[in-house]
């Protein structure tokens, strides 16, 4: 065993980012670490390459401990990681960047270079020479690339070359942060293409990603957390088709039994997903559109997150948006309230063009989004939180409306004398769509509101959700846990790398296994 | 304008009646380097002239008690600075940006107003007659131990100690991934930088007469004016602060007539910069700026071409 985990245990407050995970990476393999959002993942890496502390459990490298070791401690050992948001040096030249790769492996030179010793020269000309066939290794061309400060790179060359600066460490193990996020496929191909060879020269890998397709490809063995435990390790197929894992990530259809999940069945699965998506019936769209986006394409700098999606929602629909983790769908709400602007494509609501229209003219029109996270002022009361959503309007109706809301929210009024930042998950989610309702919604777009809640919690957002939609509110859902949106929606999208793959009504959705696939792989 | 036309057309004589200048211009470069160590790990300390006073004060006392050699003097001083600065370094290095900056402005006043002013041998506040200064020829010494200084501080940008530095200036978190000991080697610059500043301290003493504890001196005004060094030069290459130092010590000089109103004109010259050029007048290319397009590039190390 290369890397040992033994009942890694970290707690943020009452957060249980990792929560006794054991885990065993086999010398010389790929093993792959999947879970939904805030499983805790990228928490176990910090924790393993020492930028966390270990709360309890212990961690050993081959025979080296690393529990209780200083960050730069571990890397000198031989762990080397990229960073699920890339950091490189972004001033410094690609070469430079690789050099300081080298750190560990260099003798100090101070001396040497105070003295402009010619052995000093030729050390670092040797230096060189490996850094940049280390660049060629992971597929950037060094003549071209050395010299060119780090940051301007195009997006795919700079997790090439994050990748190359992690090899100068010549470590023992490589840990890979989401090394495919935000990638097309042609570029997704070529990164599984590098681990793949870098695996095949003898490096141990441990792989990160939501793209199942790249994990479930080239991972031997595959482990997936979940609320900071581990509910399953196995090969790729085993874990793609187990009943606790297909829960993590479609979420529960509330009173409904896991294995009514799509695809479950395991065996066949695959012929069957075939056939259901062919025979998947494309979606009624509604006639007259409350919401109408065409063909909306957006990106931040060289990634392009939404790719000529489009959908439209009818007044008085649910519509669910669903799909993996990084498919786009925060994009789009988030571009529908004027936050983020499209490259191309249409998005109109109620005659407003919201490509162009201001933030606050968006709201004012009646389209409110109830951002993902919730977004609450955490060191101001609840009444303060729900006051500064009434902003603006004139003092006589707002106690009134904050009555309605409160009636509806009886907890909040409970705690209304409260900071937000004191309140569970789910009651700040609460205050998050309450303070939503104030501003007098036509279209209410929600994101996440299950996120990181606890399943009773869960039950209680969503009938709440039901409760506002019954009283005239149209809603624009976006949920990871599919089946529980799809299960109160009218109709669903469902996302994949930025375009809709699938959309129907609620129920066809549910019970259609390439919904599965769109999350899982396969 | 006379101050350009006195230096193109009769430098010898520009020479002779701008020594007090030039001296201070070395001085104050040998100080602006000081701060281009720690800007360039990526702290913003503002400690400089606490260690210069240290570097000042032990250099001038020795010579006033002890009749101790010039050079012991000011050895003295710059090993005491450089103690200080592993002492103060050990607390407030714990703190990045704005923060550090607050504690070492707090370290400096803490030093000037709770012990210089207090101790009867710094003078109570009233300063302190250095009997053996040397304002004329000083100039010498100062140009030669600038050249050192900045050849040292340039060789040492240029290895593994230089290049952990930028790392550790871009970013802590990747720094420390690729092993780099970023507490060491924060240490190490802040310890080098106090050490630059003790010398400058004491270089400056030995060109003045009289060691003034004001706030101009060794205070915050002091702090503000060497970090517009490194703003007005840029500190991403250590010719930066250089000239920084260079055009905010001579632009009194050159608009000898507003006197009155020569901070509102550094003012304005600091804003410019910071507008049109914010990586600084110098940015990250260091001498390149003023090469000429004949003069050949070899400021990199490079592999021979394949092939």
């Amino acid at each position: 065993m290369l890397l040992r985990l033994d009942k890694v245990q970290r707690h943020f407050g009452g957060v249980r980012a990792v929560d006794g995970v054991s885990l065993e990476v086999e010398q010389g393999s790929i093993h792959g670490l999947i879970g939904p959002n805030g499983a805790g993942k990228t928490t176990l890496v910090n924790v393993i390459t020492g930028y966390v502390p270990f709360q309890s459990g212990r961690a050993w490298l081959e025979s080296d401990e690393l529990t209780g070791r200083h960050a730069h401690r571990i890397a000198a050992l031989g762990v080397s990681r990229t960073f699920q948001n890339i950091r490189l040096f972004k001033d410094l030249t690609a070469l430079e960047n690789v050099l300081i790769g080298m750190h560990t492996r260099h003798r100090d030179d101070t001396l040497a270079q105070v003295a402009t010793l010619p052995v000093f020269r030729r050390d670092q000309r040797g230096r060189v020479d490996e850094a940049r066939r280390l660049m060629d290794a992971v597929g950037l061309s060094a003549k071209d690339v050395s010299d060119r400060t780090a940051g301007t790179l195009p997006y795919g060359d700079q997790r090439r070359l994050e990748i190359a600066r992690s090899l100068a460490l010549q470590p023992r193990l490589l840990i890979l942060d989401e090394p495919a996020a935000g990638m097309n496929p042609s570029e997704k191909q070529g990164i599984r293409e590098l681990i793949e060879r870098l695996n095949a020269d003898g490096l141990t890998i441990l792989l990160i990603d939501h793209d199942m397709r790249l994990v479930m490809g080239v991972c031997k063995r595959v482990a997936v957390l979940d609320f900071g435990r581990k509910i399953a390790e196995g090969t790729p197929t085993e874990v793609s088709t187990d009943a606790g894992v297909i829960k993590a990530y479609l979420g529960t259809g509330g009173d409904k039994v896991v294995t009514s999940a799509p695809g479950a069945s395991g065996e066949g699965a695959a012929e069957a997903v075939i056939e259901a998506s062919a025979s998947s019936r494309p979606a009624v769209e509604p006639q007259t559109a409350i919401l109408d986006v065409d063909d909306l394409t957006v990106s931040y700098g060289a990634i392009t997150a939404v790719r000529g999606a489009s959908l439209r929602v009818a007044a008085g629909e649910v519509v669910a948006l669903i799909g993996a983790n990084g498919a786009g769908k925060s994009t789009i709400l988030n571009t529908l309230s004027g936050l983020i602007r499209p490259d191309a494509g249409t998005a109109v609501f109620d005659g407003l063009d919201l490509t162009t229209a201001k933030p606050s003219e968006i709201v004012r029109r009646g389209l409110v989004q109830v951002p993902e996270g919730r977004e609450i002022l955490a060191r101001q009361t609840v009444l303060e939180n729900l006051e500064l959503a009434t902003w603006g309007r004139r003092s006589g109706t707002v106690t009134k409306e904050i009555d309605a809301v409160i009636k509806r929210f009886p907890i909040l009024g409970e705690r209304r004398a409260l900071r937000a930042g004191t309140l569970s998950g789910g009651e700040q989610q609460m205050l998050a769509i309450a303070r939503g309702l104030l501003a007098r919604p036509r279209l209410l777009l929600l994101d996440e509101p299950s996120l990181g809640l606890a399943p009773q919690m869960v039950d209680e957002v969503f009938s709440a959700i039901e409760d506002i939609h019954k009283e005239g509110t149209t809603i624009l859902l976006v949920e990871q846990n599919a089946l529980r949106a799809l299960e109160i929606a009218d109709r669903g999208y469902v996302l994949e790398t930025g375009q809709v793959r699938l959309s129907g009504s609620g129920d066809d959705l549910l019970h259609n296994p390439a919904v599965r696939r769109a999350y899982l792989g396969g | 304008m006379d101050f350009f036309i006195q230096l193109f057309t009769d430098p010898v004589t520009f020479w002779n009646s701008h020594t007090l200048l030039i001296a201070q211009i070395g001085i104050n470069s040998i100080i602006a380097t000081s701060m281009f160590i720690v800007l360039y790990s990526g702290q913003l300390s503002l400690a400089a002239p606490g260690f210069m006073a240290i570097g000042a004060y032990t250099s001038v006392l020795m010579d006033l008690y002890w009749r101790t050699p010039l050079a012991l003097n000011i050895a003295a001083g710059v090993a005491l600075a450089g103690a200080v600065g592993v002492l103060v370094g050990l607390p407030v290095l714990r703190l990045r940006g704005v923060f550090l900056a607050i504690a070492t402005i707090g370290f400096i006043e803490a030093l000037r107003l709770g012990v210089i002013l207090n101790l009867p041998i710094t003078g109570e506040g009233l300063g302190l007659k250095n009997i053996s200064a040397d304002p004329l020829n000083g100039i010498y010494l100062v140009l030669v131990c600038l050249a050192v200084v900045l050849f040292l501080v340039w060789r040492l940008t240029k290895g593994r100690l230089g290049a952990a530095w930028a790392a550790i200036r871009q970013d802590e978190l990747a720094a420390l991934s690729q092993g780099i000991d970023v507490a060491r080697y924060k240490m190490i610059a802040f310890v080098l930088s106090a050490v630059l500043a003790g010398f400058g301290g004491a270089l400056e003493a030995h060109l003045q007469t009289f060691v003034d504890p004001g706030d101009q001196q060794y205070g915050v005004t002091r702090a503000v004016q060497i970090l517009s060094f490194a703003v007005l030069g840029g500190s991403g290459h250590f010719v930066g602060p250089v000239v920084g130092a260079l055009v905010v010590t001579t632009l009194p000089w050159i608009f000898v007539q507003a006197q009155a109103y020569i901070n509102i004109v550094t003012g304005l010259f600091l804003i410019a910069v910071i507008v049109f050029r914010p990586q600084g007048i110098v940015g990250r290319g260091g001498l390149a700026i003023i090469r000429p397009a004949w003069w050949p590039r070899r400021d990199r190390v490079r592999a021979p071409t394949p092939g």
